[in-house]
């Protein structure tokens, strides 16, 4: 019966609690799932500019562009004319994405607004990168 | 000597161990693909270009411009960059509700642009954002 088998403690069968430790671990896999973003990040960091109006932003996709103007997509280098249709399959894959460009702050003004107007154009909401 | 409670009804054991195990597989996976993103950015989008004509009577406008080497002017008078809202400032005291046009040669830096545009921004100005291309010569 279950009192005998009880009582007799044997030290290879001595049984550990999991639960408490199960529940914290399900809390860790829920926090981590909800929080994951899958992203593609830029693969570079460049320093940005510092700006005093600018809010938080949430992106889907980003965009950099470093100092020697090759914008940076998913870890690959690309001219400001090849990105188009990147952004395009980008868009398609994630439609509601709301977009981020990282522009160096010794970037030129031309490309970096040039990939802003691209994302316009697409109809993505874009926001530029500041510290 | 190892004796197995003998199963009934209501103290059946399920074995944890395989789900826990796949439960720690999604865990350390979650854990390593996870980032974290914080990021803060302005606003440069610009407007869909107005087909409408131009009023009869339009407001006067500040011009602000900046060429490809990083030099500014206000109106057409050279200014050190860091000082153009300043200027603004104290044109706008001679011309009330004047728009600020804010020219960027598309060689100037990215910097100079979102400094402009967010000084701008934070005092409340409304301006609108033009970039120059390179004409070939």
């Amino acid at each position: 019966m279950a009192r005998r088998s009880r009582t007799q403690v044997d030290q290879e069968d001595i049984e550990l609690n999991m639960t408490p430790m199960l529940d914290v671990v399900f809390i860790l896999l829920i926090f981590f799932i909800v929080t994951s973003v899958f992203v593609k990040t830029p693969g570079i960091d460049p320093t940005k500019p510092v700006a005093t109006t600018d809010q938080d932003w949430n992106p889907g996709i980003l965009i950099a562009v470093n100092n020697q103007n090759e914008v940076w997509i998913d870890k690959r280098p690309y001219d400001v004319s090849e990105v188009r249709p990147i952004l395009l399959t980008m868009r398609d894959e994630n439609p509601k994405a709301e977009a981020i460009v990282i522009g160096d702050i010794d970037a030129e003004a031309g490309t970096v607004m040039e990939v802003v107007d691209i994302m316009a154009d697409l109809k993505i909401t874009t926001r530029v990168s500041t510290q | 000597m190892r004796r197995r409670r003998k199963t009934q009804g209501d103290e059946a054991e399920v074995d944890m161990t395989p789900m826990l195990d796949i439960v720690f597989i999604m865990l350390i996976f979650f854990i390593v693909t996870a980032t974290f993103l914080d990021e803060t950015g302005i606003d440069l989008t610009q407007p869909p270009p107005n087909d409408s004509p131009p009023p009869d009577n339009p407001s006067p406008a500040i011009s602000v411009y900046v060429d490809g080497r990083n030099l500014c002017s206000v109106d057409g008078r050279r200014t050190e960059c860091n000082r153009v809202p300043l200027q603004v400032e104290r044109l706008l005291a001679d011309k009330p509700g004047a728009n600020i046009i804010l020219k960027v040669h598309e060689a100037a830096s990215h910097n100079n642009l979102v400094y402009m545009k967010d000084s701008f921004d934070s005092s409340g100005l409304q301006s609108k954002l033009e970039i120059i291309k390179e004409t070939p010569a």
